[in-house]
């Protein structure tokens, strides 16, 4: 039987930047670093058919668009379980994005180290104080100045990723137990070229249905994702008073947002958890 | 009696059901009036000699013992007292004609919210197995459960259907009223659960006169109930949508009158009914559906084309099958029976009197492994199509015998393939179909049940409602009207002519043994009423087939000199140096900065694409080959097979290519509707969110200190 997988390929850092970090924080798709032909095959044995239509890529096009894979198992039954449990997945985390974006706007900075604070605030709010200045402030070698170095560098590369989300199309390929189904590209505004391999069935279309969907969700919520960090800045910023802090906020936010979305993670395993 | 029946039912009557032993009819050809005889149970000493004669054969054939049984006084009252109980019911529903058997006030009987839906599962299962059943079924249940709220119900434990019982007994003990269905009481669709051991198709046919019955038989296979639930489950969702096609198929086989009736009487009359959307006095078709003419005859009905159509080539597997054919049986205990009987005998099969070869007939076991079957459903006209009962009914009214026919009764193999393999539900025959009855005694075809049930499957409404309104229907009149006749006989032996109760009879026989196999509450998954207006034309000629890669604008690397045009604030740095870290506090304000930069290019390039959004869909034969010359920024080809296009103003565009041997594929052609709508949607909300974002991101970027 084949195992799922589900990858996107082509999100790697632009030149001279760090590594990017390989995990989606929506927890559904593994970055892959340069891209392997998942459907393989050669174009030199292409053989167009009998009125077929050229499909040609206009000269200019400077570099694959980001390729996102869904590799499912021959049991469509298990296929279909697979895709729903990430689409749940998606949705569960929009509404813990949203949740975040509560807290956010909820924080009062006057309760910085009250018992009642959970964890991700205090650890935010700790950052304000310090930005302020009435904080402890980190000497290079820190433990603390360590941590922020590294936080800059995912938040620099989650920009870049970011960047290159919202400059390419999105082509999403499906298999289904080793064998391909269909492709589609999906530009930034919206166009849809959809190429199916003949003779699959109904089932076959809705799974690959179900990855463009999965697919476009994705592309949405880790948008979302950055408008809520962006935001979250700007306004503690200005609660702060700290000039310039939407960018020396950034990302602090972001810690924020990634450690509410463990948080309520938790909350949820603990509560499906037996016993 | 009207001369044009004598003229169907003079000379001896065939039926649809072929012995795969002997190549020879499964019942033998009777005369009119021998036919007679045995419907009033007064056999002459020489038919009793014929039978048990037959009987023999067939033993030997077989190797198996007499399996010839007297029916005894005891078993013979039982059988009277409960007919009387099935009477009272049929009469009633016949003599209160409503459009559904439900109580005044129950709403539409279409939506399960209304009418409700229960399984009911046989108390003598092992509780190991109906929790595993009850697991595996788990998300049909939460479908139904979620849409029928309180008149969701599961039977099981004391409300379980318990053997032996009748339906009025069972109703008695669950304090269910007769008459007609109240759902507060009992739900109107209801699933059985268990083979037909377990609960015998005489409590299903009892309770499908007032409720829509379905049954669930995969035996101990628990994965083939995941299955199924699930296909139900992914059919419901929207996911699903078949094209509006439907497939007709029916051998005539050299010499054989039955399947020359069937196809001529039968399939052509309801083929040509089809074509018409809203013909007088029946149900309008609320969609245009693809009615291509008929697999019939000769080179037309093989066994290789059913394949195909049963998921053998996607392109050719229809929404609706239906087939019209004998039916393969076997002698009792043959290794073959409970595998293949009920099969369905194709054009490959030279006649009567010719050894029925393997490849003859279309079995379980010939659906492709591999076939994609999800959402289709099939309506089998042969003997045997949906089961096959342990004993013999009408031995037991000619010769007040009891006859065993099967080891045991049993479902079909080949509805549980399909079923397996992603079908909702088959309408098919247990025990003999007796063809005649669709032969008006005016000598018209009499297809008006089959193109009602054809009629409410097309138009989306559950499978129980299509043998609701038709064949449950006509049997409660047939019914209620053959029994009166049959008293009148008695009496009056000049009443009917051996023609006219042949007729009664068999047609009675046939409408009373249709059953549902899989959910009752099923239908089909089929696109709705088409968005107009439509202009198809040949998409080659009319539109450039090019697929065209939006390339990434040049600003995206613009240097960071031209990022200086965006409006920045001055910022005070002291805090990030005092941390040690400026360059990557400098890093992070660049990255952002030419995010923002990219954002509203790429808003800006969508405000002037905004003017259309494109769908186009092609095919190709190796998609391997396409992605690879994606890669390799080669040139390939594909087949452009539709392409929609919506102006920002609402005027849609649609092409789709002439009906030529490359042209439109149904299936093709409602898979890209369904993207149409999941791209605009998409375009909506991914266009809203960027707008949001650069929106948040600018406001950042203007503030100062």
């Amino acid at each position: 039987m084949t195992a799922s997988r589900f990858t996107l390929t082509g999100l790697r850092p632009l030149e001279g930047m760090s590594a990017v970090p390989g995990e989606d924080l929506l927890g559904i798709w593994e970055l892959t670093g340069p891209q392997v032909a998942a459907f393989a095959a050669t174009a030199e044995n292409m053989v167009p058919a009998e009125g077929a239509a050229a499909i040609s890529l206009p000269p200019g096009a400077a570099e694959p668009g980001l390729i996102w894979r869904v590799e499912l198992p021959a049991s469509r039954r298990e296929a279909r379980s697979e895709l729903e449990a990430r689409l749940i997945a998606e949705k569960v985390r929009q509404a813990y994005l949203k949740a975040a974006e509560k807290r956010l706007s909820d924080l009062q900075l006057g309760l910085a180290y009250s018992a009642k604070t959970a964890g991700a605030e205090s650890a935010l709010l700790a950052e304000v104080m310090a930005l302020r200045g009435s904080a402890v402030t980190y000497g290079a070698g820190d433990t603390g100045a360590i941590s922020l170095l590294h936080l800059y560098e995912q938040c620099e590369a989650l920009v870049a990723r970011f960047r290159r989300l919202v400059q390419y199309y999105a082509r999403v390929e499906t298999s289904v137990g080793g064998q391909p189904v269909a492709l589609t590209i999906v530009d930034w505004s919206g166009d849809h070229n959809v190429i199916w391999q003949e003779g699959i069935g109904p089932l076959d279309m809705a799974l690959h249905m179900d990855s463009v969907r999965l697919v476009l969700a994705t592309r949405q919520a880790w948008l979302r994702l950055i408008s809520v960090v962006a935001s979250g800045a700007l306004s503690l910023s200005v609660k702060a008073s700290v000039p310039g802090g939407q960018f020396l906020l950034f990302p602090a936010v972001y810690r924020f947002v990634r450690d509410v979305l463990a948080e309520l993670d938790q909350v949820q395993a603990n509560q499906e958890a037996p016993g | 009696m009207p001369d044009d029946l004598k003229a169907y039912y003079e000379g001896d009557l065939v039926f649809n059901g072929i012995n795969a032993i002997t190549g020879e009819y499964g019942q033998p050809p009777l005369s009119s009036e021998k036919l007679a005889r045995l419907i009033r149970g007064a056999p002459l000493p020489r038919d009793y000699r014929d039978f048990v004669d037959r009987q023999k054969k067939l033993a030997d054939l077989a190797q198996v013992e007499d399996r010839l049984q007297p029916v005894t006084d005891a078993q013979s009252d039982l059988r009277i007292r409960l007919e009387e109980a099935r009477l009272s019911e049929l009469r009633f529903k016949a003599q209160n004609p409503t459009p559904w058997p439900t109580i005044p006030g129950a709403g539409d009987p279409a939506d399960v919210a209304n009418v409700g839906w229960g399984a009911i599962f046989p108390a003598e299962m092992h509780p190991n197995v109906r929790e595993e059943i009850k697991e595996a079924l788990q998300p049909l249940f939460e479908l139904r459960r979620e849409r029928a709220g309180d008149l969701f119900r599961i039977y099981e434990g004391g409300s379980a259907y318990r053997s032996g019982e009748q339906k009025g007994q069972y109703y008695e003990r669950l304090g269910v009223g007769p008459g007609l269905a109240d759902p507060r009481e009992m739900p109107f669709y209801i699933l059985l659960v268990g083979t037909p051991e377990e609960i015998p198709y005489s409590f299903q046919y009892q309770l499908d006169v007032m409720r829509a019955v379905g049954r669930l038989d995969f035996g101990s296979d628990i994965e083939a109930y995941q299955d199924y639930a699930w296909s139900v489950v992914a059919a419901e969702s929207g996911d699903i949508v078949l094209p509006r096609q439907v497939a007709f198929f029916a051998p005539t086989n050299r010499g054989d009158k039955a399947t020359q009736l069937s196809a001529q009487i039968l399939v052509q009359p309801l083929y040509e009914n089809l074509t018409v959307a809203a013909p007088d006095f029946d149900i309008a078709l609320d969609r245009d559906w693809d009615v291509p003419a008929p697999f019939m005859g000769e080179g037309q009905a093989t066994h290789d084309q059913l394949q195909r159509l049963l998921g053998g080539d996607s392109a050719q597997t229809p929404a609706l099958l239906f087939t019209a054919s004998h039916g393969i049986e076997f002698p009792p205990n043959h290794r073959a029976q409970l595998q293949q009987q009920g099969a369905l005998l194709c054009q490959d099969w030279p006649g009567p009197g010719s050894d029925v070869l393997r490849n003859h007939y279309f079995a379980a076991e010939d659906v492709d492994t591999s076939a994609d079957l999800t959402g289709m459903m099939a309506f089998f006209f042969a003997c045997y199509g949906a089961g096959t009962p342990q004993l013999d009914q009408f031995a037991s009214q000619a010769f007040k015998v009891r006859e065993k026919i099967a080891p045991r009764s049993f479902t079909a193999a080949l509805p549980q393939q399909l079923l397996k393999q992603g079908a909702l539900a088959v309408i098919g025959h247990v025990e003999r179909a007796w063809g005649y009855s669709f032969i008006s005694p005016q000598g018209r075809g009499e297809n008006q049940s089959f193109i009602t049930a054809m009629r409410t499957l097309m138009n989306g409404h559950p499978i129980g409602m299509a043998t609701d309104s038709s064949f449950d229907m006509r049997y409660a009149e047939l019914s209620s009207d053959l029994s009166a006749d049959l008293e009148e006989l008695k009496w009056n032996p000049s009443y009917l002519s051996d023609y006219e109760l042949a007729y009664r009879w068999t047609a009675n026989n046939d409408a009373r043994s249709y059953i549902v196999i899989g959910d009752p509450a099923a239908r089909l998954p089929i696109a709705e009423r088409e968005p107009a207006p439509i202009l198809e034309t040949e998409v080659r000629q009319e539109v450039p087939a090019t697929l065209v890669l939006k390339a990434a604008p040049e600003s995206v690397f613009l240097p960071a000199a031209v990022l200086t045009a965006v409006p920045t604030a001055v910022l005070s740095d002291h805090a990030a140096i005092e941390y040690g870290l400026e360059d990557q506090f400098e890093k992070l304000k660049a990255s952002l900065k030419s995010f923002t930069a990219q954002l509203a290019t790429s808003l800006g390039n969508v405000a002037e694409d905004i003017v259309t959004l494109e769908i186009r869909t092609y095919s190709t034969a190796d998609i391997a080959a396409v992605a690879a010359a994606l890669d390799s920024r080669q040139e390939v080809s594909a087949t452009l097979r539709a392409l929609t296009r919506i102006a920002f103003d609402g005027d849609l565009q649609v092409y789709v290519p002439e009906k030529t041997d490359r042209g439109v594929d149904p299936a093709l052609w409602s898979i890209h509707k369904a993207m149409v709508e999941e791209a605009q949607e998409s375009r909506a909300n991914f266009l809203g969110t960027m707008a949001n974002l650069a929106a948040r991101l600018l406001d950042s970027l203007r503030i100062g200190p």
